[in-house]
């Protein structure tokens, strides 16, 4: 009996042994994704040998992560000196941080602190190199990110604007201000049909929605190297956003997670659950937003919900360079990269994949083709008016309290106050003057 | 003598090695991190005795309402669910112990099943189940009649904790009710007949034959479903991201947020040494509560 036993246990261990090494050994062949993870370079790191190795991590796990990968291999075809080896993972920050990669992909805003903290290479000479001009080759916004006192520290990519979605079978004409959607709150008799114009979500694009607030109300918030919030315009600019829920029934109450896009596009057969004409989004919705609307579905320019100046909240994508490379080749094999993918034809790749580049010989291809690029053609039309978080450090921590907690105060709070509110912004402001000291 | 010596190194070696590289070290250099200052992106910039301890401790700083609100959003968390986990798990593997031989196999399966799945998929389902506004939860309760508006079960509290208390214990109770019920296995089948003749109901077989046969496992449950709580991350994380605000963060997101976000690899520790202070202070207390309890009896 003993022995049986035995014999089993063996078995057991013996077959999860070549369980693991059968995983590994699958993994190792197809370098296919797994856990949010892709190693695009390591299935053809045979192509390496005496090429000098660039390593490149990004965030690209998504739809969007095949269509840098077609650029890298691209460049790595191409090259007989240089190989960029990538790694798309969805925590690629901290393994940036944690590890030595030559090249990341990082966000606009993110590159402030990252800058601050010393982790980014000053990148002039590799424009130079690569025969790009910062101050000539983008769209001018990009200056309000990449290039700081002590020089340029990323190659900008691509702009992703806050983008207007609406249900042409719910809105004949898109309104343009508040009175119209007040105007389309009655056609639509929301209170009774619970079928109102836009909504309101808890999280999700939150962020975007009280910056679209602050930045149409007209809002100076920062001070120096922090957020201001404890002012009485910022104060007006959010209860402007809780009386278009409460008082004037532009977005229903108590909506959650994602709900300003789950409430455009689910289906509501009866009146219990909460459907929107429109949406406030990110242009990354607009693959499954056509699949579920078709040709219901209309883009179109943000309305001015809450005052005159004009203003879109806005992200990027950039390359960067560690600060760590010194090698010469390696910065030469970067150079090179960068040569190659800035050719309008190359970064078209990267329009493929939803994204608006912002490179400007891109752009003028891109706009050459707007049935084939829509939502990229909408975010050319608002890149003037687009707003990123201000290039100060620790901005994106100095913004969390007002996306946790000020913005759940005055969705929730169907009575709010102004000192209530108030006294939010108070902390809000107090953390951010602590996180821009730290 | 020395092959015995060799041999009984041998075994033990592996056990030293992984407990010195995976627990020892890592907690001495936790403690030398939490009087450090020490970034994770600059590394250690230097020795600064308790000052990170005072800041967390004593200061107005947002680390002292950090630490704070955490400690304050764990306790709720621990005394919502440990009741039911603890209570409910024994109420579950009593109720098994009194179920037929053939049926009560599959009964365990099926309670202990939702053990097995992962914390992603269970918020995901929860979610699912609970979203205010298109939930199924809610539609059911809206078609029944039960309720004509929605409850913001994932928006709003107190709802939010009711969500996440009904998760964690639909995720977790069949762990502890296994426990129980190899406990109440344990108990000698003569006793229960005994009491029986002498005119015992359930109550009072519970009272006097159950709890003293299980009462290690009791606490052994009970203290384990702290510290388990004490832990919380995944289902917050998963289904509330803290929110609504801060009010579901608990302390495990805090620390995180402290050294992956404000990259304070400093302060995330003393906040870690202070959080497993006070689960140690947890489990000696109750040890000694249980111990004085049976010495005078």
């Amino acid at each position: 009996m003993k022995k049986s036993v035995a014999l089993l246990m063996a078995g057991v261990m013996a077959l999860s042994l070549t369980a693991c090494g059968g995983g590994g050994q699958s993994a190792e062949s197809t370098a296919a994704p797994a856990g949010g993870q892709s190693e695009a370079g390591s299935s053809a790191s045979a192509g390496a040998e005496g090429k000098t190795k660039i390593t490149f991590i990004n965030g690209f796990t998504g739809g969007d992560g095949p269509f840098m990968s077609k650029i890298v291999d691209g460049f790595n075809e191409s090259q007989d000196q240089y190989f960029i080896e990538q790694l798309q993972d969805s925590d690629h920050y901290t393994k940036f941080k944690a590890d030595n990669f030559d090249m990341l992909i990082i966000h606009a805003d993110w590159i402030s602190t990252y800058h601050a903290l010393g982790l980014l290479r000053e990148v002039s000479d590799l424009y130079e190199k690569a025969g790009i001009s910062f101050e000539n080759d983008f769209h001018p916004i990009t200056q309000t990110y990449a290039k700081y006192d002590d020089g340029i520290f990323a190659f900008p990519l691509d702009l992703y604007a806050e983008t207007f979605f609406y249900n042409k079978e719910l809105v004949e004409t898109p309104p343009k201000n508040y009175a119209d959607m007040i105007a389309l709150r009655d056609k639509l008799d929301s209170e009774n049909s619970q079928v109102y114009p836009i909504g309101l979500p808890l999280t999700g694009d939150h962020q975007w929605a009280w910056m679209t607030a602050l930045g149409q109300s007209g809002c100076n918030w920062v001070d120096g190297e922090h957020i201001k919030m404890d002012t009485e315009e910022v104060c007006d600019a959010f209860m402007k956003v809780h009386d278009l829920i409460y008082v004037d029934h532009l977005s229903a109450a108590g909506l959650g997670d994602q709900d300003h896009y789950n409430t455009f596009v689910n289906e509501s057969t009866d009146n219990a659950n909460v459907k929107v004409a429109m949406s406030l989004t990110g242009p990354w919705k607009y693959v499954t937003a056509k699949e579920i609307l078709g040709d219901n579905l209309g883009i179109g320019t943000l309305p001015q919900i809450y005052g005159d100046t004009p203003c879109v909240p806005a992200g990027g994508h950039t390359f960067a360079v560690s600060a760590d490379v010194t090698d010469e080749s390696k910065l030469e094999g970067i150079a090179a990269f960068m040569k190659y993918a800035y050719q309008p034809d190359v970064m078209l790749n990267w329009a493929d994949s939803g994204q608006a580049p912002i490179h400007l010989a891109t752009m003028e291809k891109v706009k050459e083709e707007p049935e084939k690029y829509p939502v990229a053609n909408v975010n050319y039309g608002i890149f003037d008016d687009a707003m990123i978080l201000p290039a100060i450090y620790n901005i994106r921590e100095q913004v969390k309290y007002v996306n946790a907690n000020v913005w759940s105060l005055v969705l929730q709070t169907p009575d709010l106050s102004r000192d209530q509110l108030m006294e939010e912004l108070k902390n809000a402001t107090e953390i951010a003057i602590e996180l821009s000291e730290e | 003598m020395k092959k015995k010596t060799t041999t009984a190194v041998l075994f033990v070696l592996p056990f030293i090695l992984f407990f010195m590289m995976f627990w020892l070290i890592p907690f001495v250099y936790g403690i030398v991190m939490s009087v450090s200052k020490y970034s994770l992106v600059k590394g250690n910039q230097g020795f600064v005795g308790l000052d990170n301890y005072i800041k967390i401790l004593f200061s107005s700083s947002m680390y002292n309402k950090s630490f704070w609100l955490g400690m304050k959003n764990t306790v709720i968390f621990v005394i919502l669910t440990t009741p039911f986990l603890v209570l409910g798990s024994l109420a579950l593997a009593l109720l098994l112990d009194q179920l037929p031989d053939r049926v009560r196999g599959i009964f365990r399966t099926i309670y202990f099943a939702s053990y097995a799945v992962s914390v992603t998929a269970v918020a995901a389902v929860f979610v699912w189940l609970m979203k205010g506004n298109g939930g199924y939860l809610n539609n059911l309760m809206m078609n029944l009649g039960i309720i004509d508006k929605a409850i913001p079960w994932m928006e709003q509290q107190p709802f939010v904790w009711v969500s996440l208390t009904v998760a964690t214990i639909w995720w977790t109770v069949g762990y502890n009710m296994m426990l129980f019920v190899n406990a109440l296995n344990e108990i000698d089948t003569q006793l229960y007949e005994a009491s029986s003749i002498d005119g015992a109901n359930f109550w009072t077989q519970l009272r006097y034959i159950i709890f003293p046969g299980i009462k290690n496992v009791f606490f052994f449950v009970l203290m384990t479903t702290i510290i388990a709580s004490f832990n919380v991350y995944g289902q917050t994380r998963l289904m509330t991201q803290g929110g609504p605000g801060e009010t579901t963060k608990p302390m495990i997101m805090m620390i995180t947020s402290t050294i992956m976000d404000r990259n304070d690899l400093g302060v995330g520790s003393a906040m870690t040494i202070l959080m497993g202070i006070v689960i140690v202070l947890c489990s000696v207390g109750q040890y000694y509560l249980t111990k004085e309890k049976e010495e005078l009896r």
